[in-house]
C-alpha cells in the first residue's frame, strides 16, 4: 500500500465489501435454517391437526350414521312393524305411520318395510319398488345392518325380527340431496370433503373441492400437481367403508408465519448491514486515524539519530499504550544499534588491518622468497654448500611465515564466518595418496616411514569440501612428521562404515601428549610447551583444523601415551554413494611458443622488488622480454605503444587500481585482445573473485612460486 | 353315420322319458311299474315362536305313514313328506307353497298353526290345486275361504266354534265381563268375531277387548285397560310367545286383582310353559283343547298309535311327553284320510281326492270316528262337541279339565 494513500476510505471500503456480503450471507443462512425448521414444523403441526381433524369429523360423522341407524332399528323393532310382516291388513296403515316419523334429516327419505325376500310391504316412496334383486338381500337376511352409499342415494337397511329371527326388512332410503345434508357438519373450521369413492359429493369449501370432482389416492398423497398447495388428510368412517372424508389445510395458511419470519429477517438484514458499516466507519474512526498517525510516525524512523525521536502518545489506551511500547523499544534499539556499529567497526577495522597485514606481509615476502628461488636455481652463478645453507635458512623462515599469514588468514575469515565450505561427494583415494607424497616428502628429513595400506581406501566415498579434506589430511600428516621422533612412523589407517561415517586416523611415534595438556591442544596460539623446541608451528594448526572438520560435518579426536604416541582421527559423513568414476586430472597441455618471436611481457608494479624478481624470472625465459610500468596509466600507455602478449597487472597501485586499469584495456579495441594476468599480495578470496569478475584470465597470489610464475607466462602470452 | 344313429336312439330314449314324466306331471294314477312315492308337503313353523306345534304335526305326519307304508303304502306308493319351515311369516308361507306346487309328486299341503299364514296361501294353494290340510290353523275363514272348488280340508278347532265354546266355558264359571285380548292377526279378529256373536246369544257382556303385536314384549296396558273396564277374565288369543306376555302381565298383578285367563290353544303350539315358568302357577289359566293322550277319547286306538310314537321318538317314554297332543293327533288323522282318499279316488288328480275326501263315508281315527269326516258342504271335521278345557301342569304337559 503507498503511504501516501487515504487507507481510511479503501480500508473502509474493503471492509463493507467483505463484511456486508459475510454478514447478509450467515443472516440468509441463519434465515434458511429457521424458515427450514419452522416450516416442517408448522407442517408436522399442521399436519398433527389435520389428521385429528379427519379422525374427529369420521367420527363425527360415524355417530350420525349410528344416531340414524339406531333410530331405524328403534322402528324396525316397533311391534307395529313386526306384527305388519304377519298380519296384511295392518299394512295399510304403515305408510301413515313411517309418515308420522320425525325424519332424522333434513330432505327427502323413504321409509320401506320388505317381507323377508325384499318384496314390498308397504312404503312412503313414490317408487313403490321393492328391493328383491338388491345384492345386500342376504347380508341383511343374515341378520346385519347395511348401509348403502351411492351416487344417488343413501340406503339403510335393518331387518326385521322376530323370535330372533330376520323375518323382515325395514329400508330407509335418503336420495344423495338429504344424505348431503347428513355429511355437512356446520361450524366446522377445517375445510374438508366427503369422498363417495373417489368422488366428492359434499365439501363444506367450494375452494377447496367442488362436488363432482375425483380425487384419487395419489391426490391424497399429495403426489399430484393438483391440490399441492393444500396438506392432506384423510380418514375413512369405518361403518360406511364406501365414504372417506378429507381434510385440507391451505398451506398458505399453514406457512403464513413464515411470511412474518421472512420479513423480520429481512428488516434484521437491512438494520444489520447497516449497523455493521456504520460500525465499520466508526471504529476506523476511532482506530485507523490513530493508527495511521502511529504508521506514519513510525515509518518516518529510519534510524539512527530517528530512534531518539519520540512518537506522539494519543487515542485510545490501546494505541497510547503501543505507542509507549514503541518509544521504549525505539530507545532499547537505538542503544543497541549504536553498540552494534561500534563492534561492526571494530570488526571491520580487524578485517581491515588482517587483509592489509596480509598484503604488507605478502609483497616483502613476496621479493624474498622470490630471490631465494632466483639465486638456488641460478645456473650462471651456482652456490657453494656454506651459501645454499644459509639460503635455505632464508627460504625456511620465509615459508614459515607464509604459512603463518595463511594460517592466521584462515582463522580469521572462519571467525569472520567468510569460509564456506562447498560439500561434494569425493573419493579420498587420490586426496589420501596426494597427501602422503607430500608427507613422505616431508619425512625424509627425520627418515620417518609412512605406513598405509592403500587398498583399504577403495570403494568409499566421502562427501566433503576437496580442498579442505586435503588441508585437514596434511596437518595432521604433517603434525604427525613433524612431532615424530627420528626414524619413527606415520600408520595411517581408515575404517569406512563406522556409523555412517569413515574414519582416518593418523598415529605417530612421537613423545606423546601430557594428560593434563591435552585438553588445550585445539586453542589457537597454544603450542603446549613447543614454542622453545626446534619443531616450527603457529599453533593454530590444529584449531583451524578442527573448525574445518566441524564445518564438513564431520568428527575430530585425539588419543594420547606418553612415550607411545599420538593417534589423531578425523570422521567425515559416508556419502551414499558408493563409487565415484575415477577421477582422471585433465592434463595441462602446454602451448609452445613459437621460437623466433620475441614475446613481450608487460609488467605494471609499482614495488621495485617485486619488479626486479619478475625481471629475474623473465629472463630465464628464451624470447622473452619484459617491459614495466609502476602505474596502471603508464602501463595502459606502455601497452598501446608497444602492444605486449601478455600484462601481468598488480591489482594495488598508487592512483588508478589495477581494476580500473583492466576496464580501460577491455574497453580499448586494441588491447582488449591481451591476456591479463593479476598478481596481487590481496589473498582474500572474495577479493580475489572480485578481481577475476574484471577479466583477468588468472590471479597469481603473491608470494608466488617461480616455477608457477613461468609456467603461467608461457601459457597466456 | 354311427354316430347320428346313436343320436337318433338317444333322441327317441329322451322323448320316452320326458312322456312318461309328463304322465306323472298329469297327475294320471301313475302305471304299476312306476311306483312314484306320493309326497305331502309340510308348511309350517319348524324354527320360530310356534316350532313346538310344526314340530308336533310332523311327528303325526310321520307316525301316520309310517302305518301307511308298512301295509303297502297306497296302492304301493310309498307317502312321504317334504318339510319347508314358513316361522309363522306368509311371506315365506307362499314361497313354500311355490315351490311344492312345482313339485309334481305333492298333492297335498299340511298346514301349520298360523291362520294368517294360511289365510295368504289359499289364493296360491288354489291356483296351483294342490290340498290342503289344516290340522291346527282355526280361522274360520281358512275353510270358509269363499274359493269354489274348495281344496282345504280341516281336522282342528275352527274359530267360530272355538269362540262359542270358550264364551261358554267363561259363562259356565260364572264370569260376566269379558276382555278380550287377542293378537293383531286374522286368526284374532276371527276370534273377535266369534266370541262377540257368542257373548251375544250366551248374554255375557264383553268388558273390552285389546289387541297384542307379534312381537310384543308388553301387554301391560292391554291388561289394565281390560281390568279397568272391569273385564272378570281375560278371552286370550295368541301363540306361544305374545301368550307369555300376557300371561307374566297377569302375573305382575297383585294376587286379589290377577284376572284369570281362558285361552285359546294357540299358546300351545310353542314353548309356553319354558317362557312363563313359575308364573304359570299364579294365574287361573285355562285353554281349549280337543284332544288329550293321557284321557284318550278312543284308548285302544291311542295305545297302538303311542306304541308307533314310541318306536319313532324313543326319547318319548310317556304320554304326557308328547308335544302339542292336538296337533299331532290332527295330523296323524289328516294323513290317514288323504291315504283312504286317494285309494278311493284311485288317482292322484285334484278334483278326484277332493271329491274322494268329501265322500269318505266313516273313519275310524285317533280323535274320534268320523262319520262321515268331511261333506261337499262342510270341510271341518271337528265341532265343539270335541273340544275340551285344558290346564298345563308344572312340567309342562297337558290335561283336560274334567267337564
Amino acid at each position: 500500500m503507498q503511504p501516501n494513500n487515504t487507507p481510511k476510505s479503501a480500508t473502509a471500503r474493503d471492509l463493507v465489501i467483505k463484511l456486508v456480503p459475510i454478514s447478509i450471507g450467515i443472516l440468509l443462512l441463519v434465515g434458511i435454517i429457521m424458515e427450514t425448521v419452522t416450516r416442517r414444523q408448522l407442517e408436522s403441526d399442521a399436519r398433527l391437526h389435520i389428521d385429528s381433524a379427519a379422525e374427529r369429523l369420521a367420527s363425527t360423522l360415524e355417530a350420525r350414521f349410528t344416531i340414524l341407524e339406531e333410530s331405524l332399528v328403534g322402528i324396525a323393532n316397533n311391534e307395529i312393524i313386526v306384527n305388519s310382516l304377519i298380519d296384511t291388513s295392518s299394512r295399510a296403515n304403515l305408510a301413515l305411520f313411517f309418515n308420522s316419523l320425525r325424519a332424522p334429516v333434513k330432505g327427502d327419505s323413504y321409509i320401506t318395510l320388505t317381507d323377508y325376500k325384499g318384496r314390498l310391504l308397504a312404503t312412503t316412496s313414490p317408487y313403490k319398488s321393492g328391493f328383491s334383486a338388491s345384492w345386500w338381500l342376504k347380508k341383511v337376511l343374515n341378520g346385519e345392518r347395511v348401509k348403502i352409499f351411492t351416487s344417488t342415494r343413501m340406503i339403510i337397511a335393518i331387518p326385521v325380527f322376530y323370535n330372533s329371527l330376520p323375518e323382515g326388512i325395514l329400508v330407509a332410503e335418503f336420495p344423495m340431496d338429504t344424505y348431503k345434508n347428513l355429511l355437512l357438519v356446520n361450524n366446522y373450521t377445517d375445510d374438508y370433503s366427503v369422498l363417495l369413492d373417489e368422488t366428492v359429493i359434499q365439501s363444506n369449501n367450494i375452494d377447496f373441492l367442488i362436488p363432482g370432482t375425483t380425487v384419487s389416492q395419489k391426490i391424497l398423497q399429495n403426489e399430484t400437481d393438483f391440490l399441492s398447495g393444500w396438506l392432506l388428510a384423510n380418514s375413512n368412517i369405518e361403518s360406511a367403508p364406501e365414504l372417506s372424508v378429507v381434510v385440507g389445510h391451505s398451506k398458505d395458511h399453514a406457512f403464513a408465519p413464515l411470511k412474518n419470519i421472512r420479513n423480520a429477517l429481512i428488516i434484521s438484514g437491512f438494520l444489520l448491514a447497516t449497523v455493521l458499516v456504520l460500525a465499520i466507519f466508526l471504529m476506523l474512526k476511532t482506530f485507523t486515524k490513530p493508527l495511521a498517525a502511529l504508521s506514519a510516525e513510525v515509518r518516518n524512523i529510519k534510524g539512527g539519530e530517528d530512534l531518539k525521536r519520540k512518537i506522539t502518545i494519543a487515542g485510545p489506551d490501546e494505541f497510547q499504550s503501543l505507542a509507549t511500547a514503541f518509544n521504549d523499544m525505539n530507545s532499547a534499539l537505538g542503544a543497541s544499534l549504536v553498540e552494534k556499529d561500534a563492534a561492526e567497526a571494530a570488526n571491520k577495522a580487524k578485517s581491515e588491518f588482517l587483509s592489509s597485514m596480509s598484503h604488507e606481509l605478502r609483497t616483502p615476502l613476496n621479493a624474498i622468497l622470490g630471490f631465494t628461488q632466483i639465486l638456488n636455481t641460478d645456473p650462471t652463478a651456482p652456490l657453494n654448500d656454506d651459501q645454499k645453507e644459509s639460503l635455505h635458512q632464508i627460504e625456511r623462515g620465509g615459508e614459515h611465515l607464509l604459512g603463518l599469514i595463511n594460517d592466521i588468514l584462515d582463522l580469521s575469515k572462519i571467525e569472520a564466518g567468510q569460509l564456506h565450505v562447498s560439500m561434494e561427494a569425493v573419493d579420498p583415494a587420490p586426496v589420501l595418496s596426494h597427501a602422503l607424497a607430500i608427507t613422505r616428502e616431508l619425512g625424509k628429513n627425520k627418515n620417518i616411514s609412512v605406513i598405509f595400506d592403500e587398498s583399504s581406501s577403495s570403494g568409499c566415498v566421502i562427501n566433503v569440501d576437496r580442498t579442505r579434506f586435503q588441508q585437514v589430511l596434511l596437518n595432521i600428516l604433517s603434525n604427525a612428521v613433524k612431532y615424530n621422533s627420528d626414524n619413527g612412523t606415520v600408520t595411517i589407517t581408515l575404517n569406512p562404515n563406522v556409523d555412517g561415517f569413515v574414519r582416518f586416523s593418523v598415529s605417530d611415534s612421537g613423545k606423546g601428549i601430557a594428560p593434563e595438556l591435552q585438553d588445550k591442544l585445539f586453542v589457537p596460539f597454544n603450542r603446549l610447551g613447543a614454542e622453545g623446541g626446534e619443531i616450527e608451528g603457529t599453533g593454530i594448526g590444529l584449531s583451524i583444523t578442527r573448525r574445518l572438520v566441524e564445518m564438513m560435518d564431520g568428527r575430530m579426536g585425539f588419543e594420547s601415551t606418553v612415550g607411545v604416541g599420538s593417534t589423531f582421527w578425523v570422521e567425515f559423513k559416508q556419502d551414499k554413494i558408493s563409487s565415484l568414476p575415477k577421477h582422471i586430472p585433465t592434463e595441462t597441455t602446454d602451448q609452445h611458443l613459437p621460437a623466433t618471436e620475441c614475446i613481450k611481457v608487460l609488467y605494471i608494479e609499482d614495488n621495485p622488488a617485486n619488479l626486479m624478481l619478475m625481471k629475474k624470472i623473465v629472463s630465464r625465459i628464451e624470447n622473452t622480454q619484459l617491459i614495466s610500468a609502476h602505474t596502471a596509466e603508464l602501463g595502459i600507455s606502455l601497452a598501446q605503444s608497444e602492444m605486449p602478449n601478455i600484462i601481468l597487472m598488480d591489482i594495488n597501485l598508487p592512483g588508478m587500481s589495477g581494476i580500473e586499469a583492466m576496464k580501460i584495456i577491455q574497453q580499448s579495441e586494441t588491447l582488449a585482445d591481451i591476456p591479463v594476468i593479476a598478481v596481487s599480495a590481496n589473498a582474500i578470496p572474495s577479493d580475489i573473485a572480485r578481481t577475476m569478475k574484471a577479466g583477468f584470465k588468472k590471479y597469481l597470489t603473491k608470494p608466488f612460486d617461480v616455477q608457477a610464475a613461468v609456467d603461467i607466462i608461457k601459457k597466456y602470452s | 353315420m354311427n354316430k347320428l344313429k346313436t343320436n337318433f336312439f338317444a333322441k327317441i330314449a329322451n322323448i320316452f322319458i320326458a312322456s312318461c314324466t309328463l304322465m306323472l306331471a298329469g297327475q294320471s294314477w301313475a302305471s304299476d311299474s312306476a311306483l312314484q312315492p306320493i309326497r305331502i308337503g309340510l308348511d309350517a313353523d319348524m324354527s320360530s315362536a310356534s316350532a313346538e306345534s310344526g314340530e308336533a304335526i310332523h311327528r303325526g305326519m310321520i307316525v301316520a305313514i309310517d302305518e301307511i307304508n308298512e301295509n303297502g303304502g297306497i296302492n304301493g306308493h310309498k307317502l312321504e313328506i317334504v318339510v319347508r319351515d314358513h316361522r309363522g311369516n306368509p311371506a315365506r308361507g307362499i314361497d313354500n307353497i311355490n315351490e311344492f306346487a312345482a313339485d309334481k309328486t305333492i298333492v297335498a299341503v299340511m298346514g301349520g298353526l298360523h291362520t294368517p299364514v294360511a289365510m295368504a296361501e289359499l289364493k296360491t294353494i288354489h291356483e296351483n290345486g294342490l290340498i290342503y290340510l289344516v290340522p291346527w290353523a282355526a280361522g274360520t275363514m281358512v275353510v270358509d275361504n269363499g274359493f269354489t272348488p274348495n281344496n282345504v280340508f280341516r281336522v282342528s278347532v275352527r274359530d267360530q266354534f272355538a269362540g262359542r265354546f270358550l264364551t261358554k266355558m267363561a259363562a259356565n264359571n260364572n264370569y260376566k265381563k269379558l276382555g278380550l285380548l287377542l293378537e293383531q292377526t286374522g286368526w284374532g279378529r276371527s276370534n273377535e268375531k266369534a266370541i262377540s256373536e257368542a257373548a251375544k246369544q250366551i248374554g255375557v257382556e264383553i268388558a273390552g277387548v285389546e289387541w297384542i303385536s307379534w312381537g310384543a314384549k308388553s301387554a301391560e296396558a292391554q291388561i289394565n285397560s281390560l281390568a279397568k273396564k272391569g273385564a272378570d277374565v281375560i278371552m286370550l288369543v295368541a301363540n306361544a310367545n305374545e301368550g307369555a306376555v300376557v300371561l307374566e302381565g297377569v302375573a305382575e298383578i297383585t294376587k286379589a286383582d290377577r284376572l284369570p285367563i281362558i285361552s285359546h290353544w294357540g299358546i300351545t303350539g310353542g314353548r309356553f310353559t319354558q317362557l312363563v315358568g313359575d308364573n304359570l302357577n299364579k294365574v287361573n289359566l285355562s285353554f281349549l283343547q280337543t284332544y288329550s293322550f293321557i284321557s284318550p277319547a278312543r284308548p285302544a286306538r291311542e295305545k297302538d298309535f303311542f306304541a308307533r310314537y314310541k318306536k319313532l321318538f324313543p326319547k318319548t317314554t310317556k304320554e304326557d311327553q308328547i308335544l302339542s297332543p292336538v296337533g299331532t293327533a290332527h295330523a296323524y288323522d289328516l294323513v290317514h284320510l288323504l291315504s283312504n282318499a286317494i285309494k278311493n279316488a284311485e288317482s292322484l288328480e285334484i278334483a278326484k281326492i277332493r271329491s274322494a275326501l268329501e265322500n269318505i263315508k266313516q273313519y275310524d281315527g285317533l280323535v274320534k270316528i268320523y262319520n262321515p269326516p268331511f261333506t261337499n258342504e262342510r270341510h271341518d271335521a271337528l265341532d265343539e262337541s270335541d273340544f275340551t278345557l285344558a290346564k298345563f301342569l308344572s312340567d309342562g304337559s297337558i290335561v283336560p279339565i274334567a267337564k
